[in-house]
C-alpha cells in the first residue's frame, strides 16, 4: 500500500535513569488511525509526549506532514490535537473556563462545536470543576476540546482506558468520523495497552516494547503475516519449534505462526485461522519478552 | 487587550469575584471597627496605622491562598496539570500574559481597597486621615512585600509553606518596625517617608519581573524536566 508519512522520525532517543526510548525509524502513514500498542512502561505515553511537542528533550529529527514541518515551527502544533490521561487541566478549570481557554490557547477552536460535544458526550454541564469530574468525563472533556479544533493529526495517550464501553464505542465513531471527514488528509495516533478496545478503529499498527518499536504493519498485512493455529495436547511436541507464540493447556495448544512457516505445520490437522489484532500483539510482546 | 483576554480564560469568574470582594469587604469591614472604637473606646491616632496594617495581613494572607488556586499547575516539579499550555502554540503566551494581568489586578484591588479606606474615613471624620502622599506610600510598600512574598511562595507553591511564608513575612515586617521604632526611627505606618516609597517600588519591580519570570521559566523547564 502506498502512503505518505503524517509523522517521520529518525533516531529518537530519550533517556532515563533506569529506560531508554530508542527509536531508529519512525513512520506513522497519513490518512489512516494507528495504533500504538505496548505494555505498562514501554515507553508509549513518552512517544507520544515527544511526537505532540509537549516534551523536548530527546535526541533525533522528527518532522509532519509529509516532512514539510517540524516543531520549531511552534505553528505545527495547531493542526495536533493533543489528548493525555492524567492532568491535561488545571484542577481548579471549571468546563466553561475549559472552553475559553481553548478560545485563546487556539486559532481553530470552535466554541459551538465544543457545546454540541460536551452535550453529545453527556459530558455534565454547569460550574463543576475538572477535580470533580470523573477519570472519563475528563478524557471526553479533552475529546471535545481537540474534536472542537480544526486539526489534520489527533495524538491520543490511552483515551480508551477510562471508558466504559459504551463510551468507547462513540470514541470509535467519532476518530472514524474525523478520518472519513478528512478524505485522506487527517490521521490519528493512539496508544493503548488493551488493543481490543480499538481494534475495529485501528489501520495501522505499532508494537512496542522497552522503548522499541517491534512489529508494525497495517491491519490486514499483519493478519497475512501471522496465522492463528490450534491443536490437541498431543501435537504440541510436533509444531513447538515452528511456533512464533504458544499457549498450552491440558486440553490443547493455541498459537501464533508467522505465514511463511506454515508449512512446517501442514499435513498436521491443525485448525488455521485468521488471528485478531490482540491476538498478535500479544504474541508479539510474549516472544520479545522470552528472547529477553 | 489580549492579555486581558488570557486573563479572563485563565482565570474562574468565583477566582476573580473572591479577589474583587473578599478583600475589599474585610478591608471595609476592619474600618467600621475601627471608627466605632474610635468612637466608643477612644482609639485616636492609632486606628489609621492599625487599618493599613490589616490591610497588609488581609491582602498578603489573601493572594497568598488564592495564588495557588491561580497557578496550581506550578505545583511540584513536572508542572503538573499543565499539558493544556504545553500542547498549545502560544501557551506560554497565554500563561504569562495571565500572570501579568493577575499582577496589575492585584495593584488595582490594593489600590482601591485603599481608596475605600480613606473614604469611609471621610464620611466618619469629615476629613480623610489618609493623605495622597500617605496612600502612596502604604499602597507602594504592601503592594512590593505582598509581590516578592508571592514570588517566594511560586519556588514552592504549596499551601502549608504559603501558610509559613505569610507568617514569616508579617513576623518580619512587624519585628523590622518595632526594631526601628525602639532605634527612633520611623516605621512605614508613620506618615511621610519617602523611603518606604523607594522601597516599596523597588520592592514591586524587582518582585513583578521576577515572579513572572519564575513562574514560566518553571513552564518551559516542564517540556525538559525528567
Amino acid at each position: 500500500m502506498k502512503y505518505t508519512d503524517v509523522i517521520t522520525g529518525k533516531n529518537i532517543i530519550k533517556r532515563y535513569k533506569n529506560f531508554t526510548l530508542h527509536q531508529p525509524a519512525l513512520h506513522i502513514p497519513k490518512g489512516f488511525t494507528t495504533a500504538l500498542v505496548g505494555e505498562n512502561g514501554a515507553g508509549k505515553s513518552t512517544l507520544l509526549n515527544i511526537l505532540s511537542g509537549v516534551r523536548l528533550d530527546y535526541e533525533g529529527d522528527i518532522t509532519y506532514f509529509d516532512g514539510t514541518e517540524d516543531m520549531k515551527d511552534e505553528k505545527v502544533k495547531e493542526r495536533i490535537g493533543f489528548t493525555a490521561p492524567n492532568n491535561y487541566y488545571f484542577a481548579n478549570w471549571t468546563i466553561e473556563q475549559i472552553r475559553q481557554m481553548y478560545g485563546v490557547l487556539y486559532d481553530n477552536f470552535h466554541s459551538e462545536r465544543f457545546d454540541a460535544l460536551v452535550q453529545e458526550l453527556e459530558i455534565p454541564k454547569g460550574n463543576k470543576k475538572v477535580s470533580q469530574l470523573s477519570d472519563g468525563n475528563r478524557i471526553k472533556l479533552q475529546l471535545a476540546g481537540v474534536l472542537a479544533r480544526d486539526t489534520d493529526l489527533l495524538i491520543m495517550d490511552e483515551p480508551a482506558s477510562p471508558l466504559d464501553p459504551l463510551m468507547r464505542e462513540m470514541l470509535c465513531d467519532k476518530l472514524r468520523c474525523y478520518i472519513e471527514e478528512g478524505k485522506g488528509e487527517r490521521s490519528v495516533l493512539i496508544s493503548t495497552h488493551n488493543i481490543a478496545d480499538m481494534e475495529n478503529v485501528t489501520d495501522y499498527v505499532c508494537i512496542m516494547e522497552q522503548g522499541e518499536i517491534m512489529e508494525e504493519g497495517f491491519v490486514p498485512d499483519l493478519k497475512e503475516k501471522y496465522i492463528l493455529v490450534k491443536g490437541d495436547a498431543e501435537q504440541i511436541p510436533l509444531v513447538e519449534g515452528a511456533l512464533f507464540d504458544m499457549t498450552k493447556s491440558s486440553y490443547g495448544f493455541e498459537g501464533i505462526i508467522l505465514a511463511e512457516r506454515s508449512e512446517d505445520v501442514a499435513g498436521l490437522g491443525l485448525t488455521l485461522e485468521t488471528p485478531t489484532l490482540s491476538q498478535i500483539c500479544v504474541s508479539v510482546m510474549r516472544n520479545y519478552c522470552r528472547r529477553k | 487587550m489580549k492579555k486581558i483576554k488570557y486573563y479572563l480564560a485563565f482565570t474562574s469568574k468565583i477566582y476573580r469575584r473572591n479577589l474583587l470582594l473578599f478583600p475589599v469587604l474585610v478591608v471595609l469591614g476592619n474600618s467600621a471597627v475601627c471608627m466605632l472604637n474610635n468612637r466608643y473606646l477612644k482609639g485616636g491616632s492609632m486606628v489609621t496605622s492599625f487599618e493599613m496594617e490589616m490591610l497588609l495581613i488581609v491582602y498578603l494572607m489573601h493572594e497568598l491562598m488564592t495564588d495557588t488556586s491561580l497557578v496550581s499547575g506550578l505545583a511540584g516539579k513536572r508542572m503538573n496539570e499543565f499539558t493544556a499550555f504545553l500542547s498549545s502554540p502560544r501557551g506560554m503566551e497565554v500563561f504569562r500574559g495571565g500572570l501579568e494581568i493577575d499582577l496589575f489586578r492585584k495593584a488595582v484591588s490594593l489600590a482601591v481597597s485603599l481608596g475605600l479606606i480613606a473614604a469611609v474615613n471621610l464620611a466618619f471624620y469629615g476629613e480623610s486621615r489618609i493623605t495622597f502622599f500617605y496612600g502612596v506610600q502604604c499602597f507602594t510598600f504592601i503592594y512590593g512585600v505582598m509581590t516578592l512574598t508571592l514570588m517566594i511562595a511560586r519556588l514552592f507553591q504549596n499551601a502549608l509553606v504559603n501558610i509559613l511564608l505569610f507568617y514569616v513575612v508579617i513576623f518580619g515586617v512587624n519585628a523590622f518596625g518595632t526594631h526601628l521604632a525602639t532605634k527612633g526611627h520611623a516605621s512605614w505606618l508613620r506618615e511621610g517617608q519617602p523611603f518606604y516609597v523607594v522601597l516599596g517600588i523597588v520592592l514591586a519591580a524587582v518582585s513583578c519581573v521576577g515572579t513572572v519570570w519564575i513562574s514560566v521559566r518553571k513552564g518551559r523547564n516542564a517540556y525538559y524536566d525528567g
